[in-house]
């Protein structure tokens, strides 16, 4: 009998023995986190988002064939916190984030004051966009001539690729000269709802229908054609030569 | 004996155990932040919009610039937004004469790829129609259409007539314009109603048409479109600018498919 | 959309007048394939939208239509015409409205279209699928349902046969789309509209480019059955 005591004893003993030097720390659960993150201007289920509180992040994957160009956000938060943009403020103009880049950012305030940020990341699950080259030697660029004192005149040309999104707004199609300098965009005299490989361009010059990019290009030039399609852009790697004449 | 390890464990669940504990007190209620609700919704009712501006810019040339309308907050939304439920009817396409309402599974639609389930019916009574209008080739008989007629047309429609699965989520447009679907607005492309007229050509005459909408939000509403041009002339020309849409509708907010509304 | 294209004057082209027989136009046959091709029926040719246009009239578009079986045309300028041309079986399709861009069927209920209180039993449901791949017709409920008149501008919504764009004002076929059809006397029948201009161009560019010849290419299935293999 006394054994069994004298065993409890020492058990305890080094239980609190124990206990003094072997110390868990205890985390309590931070209470300026953001909860659920989802997209709700869609049809049917929303597009929830991926939230990473170690590295305080949201990721939104995004499917292409939505060609959505504004989010609309609802948001949780831990009990008590509030969070600034508040739930519902739109994120617009989303191609403009993916082809300049915009931080955006999410401040969860605990009901302590301590004040967790989160960046958002949208991910797009788009196709490759690729583009066929226009001239295919680069020591013979195809041109193109243009007459500025004619009546009338009009080049065309053809971009073929895969990748195109079917609605042309997510379009954009410029050229870029040596500088790297952009101009444009073109006017993609084809709607392809159902063709998504090619798109189509023709510049004008005719009294005050001629296009809009003939003002701003120089004499001649030597141009990449680069197309930004919804997130993606590709550029050709080889130029066209463009003259305008009698400029 | 026991071993150094299995004490730290066993104190290490000892206190994760009390940690738990104390956690389970609390709810963990989730608060959702509301953004504040600073939109006012109408009453049922009848509403007119007079000259809103869509684009002043139009011309046939070209699309006009888009009009997206909130029936039921009665005001214009900005085109961002079309993607989202914030509106209900656009006004698109040349002279802003493509009515879609927002659906975003409709093919063409300027919804499209956004939440909004509205549609749309026009209702046509080839009885009323014959009044002012060829049943057999579609155009009016003469101009300008007398206004009593559009209350008429309105007043007449008391009740939502079809079943939603009727109701259309394509544009409401220029009649028999390259199809063969009844509009809300007649396009005299040659001018051919007033021959010899070259002022003439090229006028979009709106009809006394009622088209039926199912809101984003589900509610029910007649719309007639009385204008497109500025200041609603009754018998415009190509002087007149277009772009200036001249709309009544009447809202039921009740649930209901009643469109009895005084 | 056509406000420009009054401004503009249209030189002189050549033009052949429209005689009330087969216009002329050309038919491609590969041995492959048993689809008809037509390239480059003239329809009114003669006509304009727009005043002071060289060699062309100001008026509105005389509906042209042709058969598929025949591959006949008829021009119907005035009420002598549609008596004669209009209310029978043997045409199939017509190319009405401006330009003679408005494709229709000959369907005798279907008020506003030439074969309106004919014999007609035609109808069209849009099929997006490029034409060699449209095997079969689909069941009837879709005929019911979705069936057309006809097809022309398609203004964003789906129901057209070409796309008018409002930046250069040319008409663009919609590709990889086929319109699957009742013929007059209800045969099912595939049909793929190409192109308004002259040659039958891939890309047009020319405000002036010649038109409207229609290219088109279509297969009947004349044993009655659905089958619209023409491979």
């Amino acid at each position: 009998m006394k054994k069994i005591y004298q065993r409890l004893a020492a058990v305890l003993l080094i239980f609190s023995a124990c206990t003094k030097t072997e110390t868990i720390p205890f985390t309590p659960e931070a209470d300026n986190q953001l909860l659920e993150y989802k997209i709700v201007n869609v049809q049917g289920t929303p597009i929830y988002g991926a939230i990473n509180q170690a590295d305080s992040s949201v990721t939104i994957y995004l499917p292409f064939y939505l060609q959505l160009t504004i989010l609309e956000p609802e948001l949780k938060v831990s009990d008590g916190a509030t969070i600034t943009p508040a739930s519902g403020t739109m994120i617009e103009d989303l191609l403009d984030f993916f082809r300049n880049g915009r931080t955006i950012k999410y401040n969860v305030k605990g009901k302590a004051g301590n004040v967790k940020g989160y960046t958002l990341h949208i991910q797009v699950q788009q196709p490759d966009l690729t583009v066929k080259e226009i001239t295919t030697d680069p020591a013979n660029p195809v041109t193109y001539n243009i007459d500025m004192k004619a009546f009338f005149d009009s080049f065309s040309f053809t971009l073929n690729g895969a990748g195109f999104a079917s609605n042309l707004d997510m379009i954009k199609v410029v050229l870029v000269d040596e500088q790297n300098k952009e101009y444009g965009p073109l006017d993609i005299s084809q709607f392809n709802t159902t063709d998504l490989t090619t798109l189509s361009f023709s510049i004008t010059q005719y009294k005050n229908m001629s296009s809009a990019i003939l003002a701003t290009l120089p004499a001649t030039g030597l141009y990449k054609v680069r197309i930004y399609s919804y997130a993606k852009v590709a550029t050709t790697q080889n130029s066209i030569r463009i003259n305008l004449l009698n400029k | 004996m026991i071993s150094h390890l299995s004490w730290r464990t066993v104190t290490a669940m000892l206190f994760i155990a009390c940690s738990i504990v104390a956690c389970s007190k609390n709810d963990n209620k989730n608060e959702i932040i509301d953004p504040g609700e600073t939109s006012t919704t109408v009453k049922t009712g009848i509403y007119k919009v007079v000259n809103l501006v869509a684009d002043t810019n139009a011309t046939s040339a070209g699309n006009a610039v888009e009009l997206y309308y909130n029936l039921e907050e009665n005001k214009v939304v900005p085109a961002s937004l079309k993607q989202t439920n914030k509106w209900d009817i656009v006004f698109y396409g040349i002279y802003n004469s493509s009515v879609y309402p927002n659906n975003g599974a409709a093919v063409g639609s300027p919804g499209y790829g956004g939440p909004g389930t509205a549609r749309i019916y026009v209702v046509t009574d080839r009885q009323f129609d014959a009044q002012y209008y060829d049943v057999t080739n579609f155009k009016p008989i003469s101009l300008p259409i007398p206004r009593e007629l559009w209350n008429t047309a309105f007043n007449a429609v008391k009740t939502v007539p079809v079943t939603d699965e009727k109701m259309v989520v394509r544009d409401a447009g220029l009649d028999h314009f390259q199809n063969n679907f009844d509009g809300w607005g007649y396009y005299d492309f040659y001018g051919s109603l007033f021959p010899g007229d070259p002022k003439k050509t090229h006028v979009v005459y709106a009809l006394p048409r009622v088209i039926i909408v199912k809101t984003v939000k589900g509610h029910y509403a007649k719309v007639i479109i009385e204008n497109i041009y500025k200041d609603n002339p009754e018998n415009p020309n190509r002087d007149n600018k277009p772009g200036y849409v001249t709309f009544r509708y009447a809202i039921q907010m009740d649930g209901s498919k009643n469109l009895d509304i005084q | 959309m056509i406000k420009h294209l009054l401004k503009i004057a249209i030189p002189l082209v050549t033009i052949s007048l429209m005689v009330s027989c087969s216009g002329k136009d050309k038919e491609i046959v590969d041995p492959k394939d048993a689809a008809v091709m037509i390239f480059d029926l003239p329809a009114d040719t003669a006509a304009s939208m727009g005043e002071g246009v060289d060699g062309k009239d100001q008026r509105q578009f005389y509906t042209i239509t042709f058969s598929f079986k025949t591959k006949e045309t008829h021009v119907i300028r005035n009420a002598a015409d549609s008596a004669k041309y209009l209310k029978n079986a043997e045409w199939d399709i017509a190319f009405s409205k401006e330009y003679n861009s408005f494709v229709v069927v000959n369907n005798g209920g279907i008020a506003g279209t030439p074969g309106y209180q004919g014999p007609g039993v035609g109808n069209l449901v849009i099929v997006d699928k490029p034409f060699d791949q449209v095997t079969s017709a689909p069941a009837d409920t879709e005929f019911e349902n979705n069936g057309l008149a006809g097809v022309g501008w398609d203004n964003g919504n789906g129901l057209g046969w070409f796309f008018y764009s409002l930046n250069n004002h040319i008409c663009v076929p919609v590709r990889n789309r086929t319109y699957v059809l009742k013929t007059a006397t209800g045969n099912y029948a595939k049909l793929e509209l190409l192109n308004i201009y002259k040659g039958n161009p891939p890309v047009v560019t020319d405000l002036f480019w010649p038109a409207p010849y229609l290219t088109f290419r279509y297969y009947v299935q004349t044993d009655g059955s659905r089958n619209l293999k023409n491979r």
